[in-house]
């Protein structure tokens, strides 16, 4: 399903998508970690749909598992001793949940850069790019333009090469590398030649004046001002309070107390206000 | 007021003795539409080139040119872009961004235009012409009709007041040509724009145009109105004249003392309507060529296909036979499965129903891969080509066979006679004009001995000279009972040439015959003369019989077949296979000392694995390690000696950027560390290492935004960068099984390390947008850009000798490193704890994936790295790559 939240500035989304991950990394707080990961699965799933978000999950399966294996296996500090490993080493409570932890953190990473994958289409990409960097913009901009050229391409050489009989996919093993070879080559030549005349265009068209300026099509809109200056008072009162020290747990030696106190209710709303901010925007209206 | 004056124009490229423009005078007034006519080669491109400073080629020039009274030399780079608008011959290859509207944009950016501006201003010119619908498209989306059009636009979005455009329409089909043609004619009438452009068919302009210059080996030989220029043509008896529109040379056949030329081909009907009133056409003679009905050689039967398995069908109920001895035309439009049919006819896609039979006879006999039955010509016959002479092109396709020396070079020379690539064999089939690649990529598909010959478009951007040669050998083949099948668009060289014309629509034939009857019963979709004749003459579809009516001998001044035999021929022979054999006993010892170092590297491995026990080496790992190493370098050493050294040029790009950036990485990388452990105790990894990855990546993207780069360099980088992707992406077979390391190894070895670093991290951060951004991209970033780094820095650089066996060692190392960084990501992202055991046990984990990869980089390094790595060494030394280097910019 599409969001809404799609359609918002790209400064505006990466302001969040920066926001959700990087208290995620850390912020490794039980609590926190468990509203990013039901909020990134929940909008993930939104955003990509089925299909896309199985694979995903598989894909991830394996990561998560080594994840929390190779914590405990290592890692021997802590004071609740569980038993002792082959080697001699004490295998630990606060090691294991630690490294359960660390599996669902890189998992709600994932989930997070799965929807801003999505969110955050090349364009935009290139617009943040474009900001900061403009010829670095304008380099994605122009590989983003070869590479269905040089697709097609490609496939044209592969055509004419099968026909000749001398395809990636006829001979044997060595023959097939040096047919993919040949076929590299004759890209790269090609490549070569047609340059010339696309940096004839561009010199033509006034490339390597001084004072470039970029021009792009995403307004800034009375929306997006308000969305991010939410975020960013979000983002400063979480600031706030990682200093302050209402953000910080220990697993180390032993795991500290989960607290629910008044100011850390504050904060967990505060956080789960700002994740949920593309679910907030597609409700209106 | 004169908008151009041209004065004397003398020039001629470097190591030429000719002079390719000769004494060139031109005036050109504000408002005029001038075309510049002529065959293939006669320098057309090269004075247009000529009206615009920054296209200007590197040569020897003399004369003047002014533009608005001024001299051209004096005008400023910011003038010149934006009142001289060029628009070139490519519609593909002149397009620079991905959408349409930064394509738009593109120019008035670099002008340095506010956004304001540049909204209205797009707005203005997409609604000019009317390419709202495609605004927010990608450009690969679009035909290459509208492309040219998005091209067109976006150089007049500066609002230049002169318009250059150099053979615009030589890669059109003819319904996008005359649309992008009357395109034009607005411009030129509403905007008041001067149009310049060259071209070799003047059949869409004709009537558009207010001018026509005639150019002839770099000379312009005539120069008026276009009823005074196919005055003159006629009378000079010029091979021009065929470039002319056929009812205008009917016209002036019969009747060149009338001073009123129609122009268009309404006039020509008045004209002939006219005319015939006082000579009665004769009726013409029955056709002769009639459908051969024996000799069948292809048979399609009720052939359906589609991509996406077969859902959405391109093909619909297609059948239709084609007998041996006859050319048969498909006509039909743009995007109707033309390509397609004959992908399917040649095998490369298989229909999802019906039948496709062959029935040639050495069929049977015929293996797969030697030589085939059927034998296809490309739309883009470039992409048959991959070596450097048309001779060499020719042997590729005997390579891995087994036909002895004395049958090749008989092959070989029959074609050669054939296809008359006499003058051909040295020449880079790169810079073959167009009619002569044809003629190279028929010849070397011929040699499969084809009995059934696939030509897709074979007549497009050929000039008139040209495709009557074409036309002369492929009849030269139809005679030896070859059964031609061609896809063309080309209505006029169909009735004149073909045996049989088909008409292709929405996937099927509709109806087919011989030209005559062909051409009759269509109304609309039928040539030039039949529309002309309509009427008054019965059942004449070419100019020829139009003048036979009309009683008209035309006067044949046929070209001469043998085309400047002049030259001195080449022989045609077996490139000689010079090897070096090295001397016996430097064998000898290269594979005694290779094997000796081996087996120590395999001992000290194994007790620095506490696998075996061996006295020395087991008490002091250390040094274990150390004697690994070295036997490893060694091995690899010893084994690469003798190896021929790759030729790779130096740069002579300053090296002091690479150095800053060195030394920066060098001491803020062990800064950061030591403030890691210092102040974090060691524990945020994640923030540490993304710290260091920042560090090794901004330097040498700060070097590349601040110092300007050409914009040659620049579209360099970014198509290896597209060619790695394209690599990522295309080339599945396994999971990591990809030559994306190898090809970012072997760009950085011939573009050094800066370049390196740029294509590899730039194609990471490309890729991932396909196959998925993750909190990984910084690392894949940093690891393949230090691959391209390394690599720059090892070859490039001279610290190793280039030679195929240490590029593969050191591709299948840099390869495990890729993989060791990728897999210590994971333990920095999760924030478990690290020390050595974590890490090797990721890296264990990650092994048999990482194996794959250094395996497959390894491989393809050895059999490719030489091949690629000397091509693109022959392409920078070309196309003088080797002389960019940074500038900066003000």
């Amino acid at each position: 399903m599409k969001s809404k939240f799609s359609c918002y500035h790209p400064v505006t989304q990466f302001v969040y998508f920066f926001s959700v991950t990087a208290v995620t990394v850390f912020v490794r707080q039980p609590v926190f970690l468990l509203i990013s990961v039901c909020v990134s699965l929940l909008y993930s799933y939104r955003v990509c749909g089925r299909k896309a978000f199985r694979s995903a999950f598989f894909y991830m399966l394996p990561v998560f598992l080594l994840i929390t294996a190779i914590n405990p296996l290592f890692n021997h500090a802590g004071v609740t001793v569980l038993a002792y490993l082959p080697d001699g080493n004490p295998l630990t409570a606060e090691s294991v949940v630690y490294g359960a932890v660390s599996a669902f953190m890189l998992s709600a990473v994932i989930m997070w850069c799965l929807s801003l994958q999505v969110i955050m289409t090349s364009d935009r990409v290139i617009y943040l790019f474009g900001r900061a960097a403009p010829r670095l913009g304008l380099l994605i901009s122009m590989i983003l333009r070869f590479i269905p050229r040089f697709s097609l391409r490609f496939k044209q050489v592969r055509n004419a090469r099968r026909c000749i009989g001398r395809d990636i996919t006829d001979g044997n093993a060595l023959r097939r590398i040096s047919n993919a070879a040949v076929i590299f080559s004759s890209m790269i030549r090609w490549s070569a030649e047609s340059s010339i005349e696309t940096a004839d265009s561009m010199k033509s068209r006034g490339y390597g004046l001084p004072h470039r300026t970029s021009f792009s099509l995403f307004r800034f809109e009375k929306r997006d001002f308000f969305v991010l200056l939410f975020i960013l008072i979000c983002d400063s009162l979480m600031i706030f309070g990682g200093a302050v020290g209402f953000l910080s747990f220990d697993y180390f030696p032993y795991i500290s107390n989960l607290e629910f106190g008044g100011p850390y209710i504050f904060f967990y709303v505060i956080y789960f206000v700002v994740c949920t901010v593309p679910f907030a925007v597609d409700s209106v209206r | 007021m004169e908008i151009y004056n041209i004065e004397n124009l003398n020039f001629s490229y470097p190591e030429t003795k000719e002079k390719t423009l000769r004494n060139v005078s031109l005036n050109i007034e504000r408002g005029e539409f001038v075309v510049i006519s002529g065959m293939s080669g006669c320098g057309k491109s090269t004075l247009l080139r000529h009206l615009k400073t920054c296209l200007q080629p590197y040569g020897e020039r003399s004369g003047s040119i002014l533009f608005e009274g001024e001299s051209l030399e004096n005008i400023d780079f910011r003038t010149q872009t934006q009142k001289i608008g060029y628009v070139m011959q490519s519609p593909d290859e002149q397009s620079v961004t991905d959408k349409v509207w930064r394509e738009l944009s593109f120019g008035l950016e670099s002008l340095g235009i506010d956004s304001p501006t540049i909204q209205r201003r797009t707005a203005e010119i997409s609604l000019f012409f009317g390419i709202e619908k495609l605004f927010d498209m990608n450009i690969c989306e679009l035909s290459g009709g509208q492309k040219q059009i998005v091209n067109l636009a976006s150089v007049m979005i500066m609002q230049p007041s002169v318009l250059i455009l150099d053979e615009p329409t030589a890669m059109l089909d003819p319904i996008a040509s005359s649309e992008f043609v009357s395109i034009l004619g607005r411009i030129n009438r509403e905007l008041g724009t001067t149009v310049i452009m060259s071209a070799h068919n003047l059949d869409d302009i004709y009537p558009l145009c207010s001018r026509i210059a005639v150019m002839s080996n770099g000379q312009i030989i005539s120069d008026g109105t276009p009823s005074d220029i196919s005055r003159m043509l006629y009378e000079d008896k010029n091979e021009m004249f065929y470039a002319i529109p056929s009812p205008v040379r009917v016209f002036e056949y019969a009747d060149s003392k009338n001073p009123k030329t129609p122009l268009s081909v309404s006039d020509a009907a008045k004209w002939l309507a006219d005319y015939s009133e006082k000579i009665v056409p004769r009726p013409l003679p029955e056709e002769q060529r009639t459908v051969r009905k024996e000799d069948m050689l292809l048979e399609l039967k009720n052939v359906w296909f589609g991509y996406d398995n077969g859902t959405d069908n391109i093909i619909k109920g297609l059948s239709f036979k084609a007998y041996g001895g006859e050319l048969l035309a498909v006509l039909g439009g743009n995007g109707a499965g033309k390509t397609t049919m004959l992908s399917l006819i040649s095998g490369v896609n298989k229909p999802c129903r019906g039948k496709i039979e062959v029935c040639t006879k050495s069929r049977a006999s015929q293996k797969k891969g030697t030589g085939a039955s059927i034998a296809v010509l490309p739309q883009d016959p470039k992409v048959l080509f991959v070596r450097d002479t048309v001779n060499d092109e020719l042997y590729e396709m005997f390579d891995g066979t087994k036909t002895d020396d004395d049958e090749i070079n008989k092959r070989i020379k029959s074609v050669v006679d054939l296809c008359g690539l006499e003058n051909l064999g040295n020449r880079n089939p790169c810079d073959l004009s167009g009619g002569e690649l044809q003629k190279a990529a028929l010849a070397k598909i011929l040699l499969l001995d084809p009995e059934i010959l696939l030509l897709d478009e074979p007549t497009k951007g050929l000039d008139a000279y040209c495709k009557k040669r074409f036309a002369a050998i492929i009849k030269r083949l139809t005679d030896k009972g070859k059964a031609v099948v061609m896809v063309s668009h080309d209505i006029e060289f169909c009735a004149d040439y073909s045996d049989r014309c088909a008409f292709f629509f929405n996937g099927q034939i509709i109806s087919e015959d011989t030209p005559k009857k062909f051409f009759c019963g269509n109304k609309i979709y039928t040539t030039p003369c039949r529309y002309m004749s309509q009427g008054i003459i019965e059942g004449a579809v070419t100019e020829n019989d139009v003048l036979y009516a009309l009683c008209i001998e035309p006067e044949c001044y046929e070209i001469d077949d043998d085309e400047d035999n002049s030259k001195t021929d080449v022989d045609f022979s077996l490139p000689e296979h010079k090897e070096e054999s090295p001397k016996k006993h430097s064998k000898l010892l290269k594979y005694t000392v290779s094997f000796f170092s081996l087996c120590v590297f395999v001992v000290s491995a194994l007790s620095a694995f506490g696998a075996v026990y061996v006295p020395y080496l087991s008490e002091n790992v250390m040094s274990g390690y150390v004697l690994m190493l070295f036997s490893f370098l060694a091995a690899v050493s010893a084994f690469g000696r003798g190896n021929r050294r790759i030729k790779i040029m130096k740069s002579n790009r300053p090296f002091k950027y690479t150095a800053v950036s060195l030394i920066f990485i060098l001491v803020t990388v062990p800064l950061t560390i030591m403030a890691g452990i210092l102040f974090f105790d060691n524990t945020k990894y994640l923030f540490i290492s993304l710290l260091i990855m920042l560090e090794s990546i901004l330097p040498f993207y700060i070097i590349f935004e601040r110092y300007g780069m050409k914009a040659r360099e620049l579209v360099l980088i970014a198509s290896m960068c597209s060619i790695c992707t394209a690599g990522r992406v295309l080339l599945y077979m396994l999971p990591q099984f990809k030559p994306v390391t190898a090809l970012v190894i072997m760009f950085g070895a011939s573009f050094g390390s800066e370049t390196g670093f740029l294509v590899g991290s730039a194609t990471m951060l490309i890729s991932n947008i396909f196959f998925g951004q993750g909190p990984w991209t910084p690392w894949q970033m940093t690891a393949m850009g230090a691959v391209g780094l390394l690599s720059g820095l090892a070859f490039e650089r001279g610290l190793l000798p280039p030679n195929k066996i240490i590029i593969t060692v050191f591709g299948f190392i840099c390869s495990y490193l890729y993989g060791a960084v990728m897999n210590i990501s994971t333990l920095m992202l999760s924030g478990t704890y690290v020390n050595i055991e974590s890490i090797l046990s990721v890296c264990a984990y990650g092994l048999p994936m990482d194996t794959v990869h250094a395996v497959s980089t390894a491989l393809f390094l050895y059999v490719g790295a030489e091949p690629i790595i000397e091509k693109i060494e022959r392409i920078k030394q070309k196309y003088g790559l080797i002389r960019v280097f940074l500038k900066k910019s003000k």
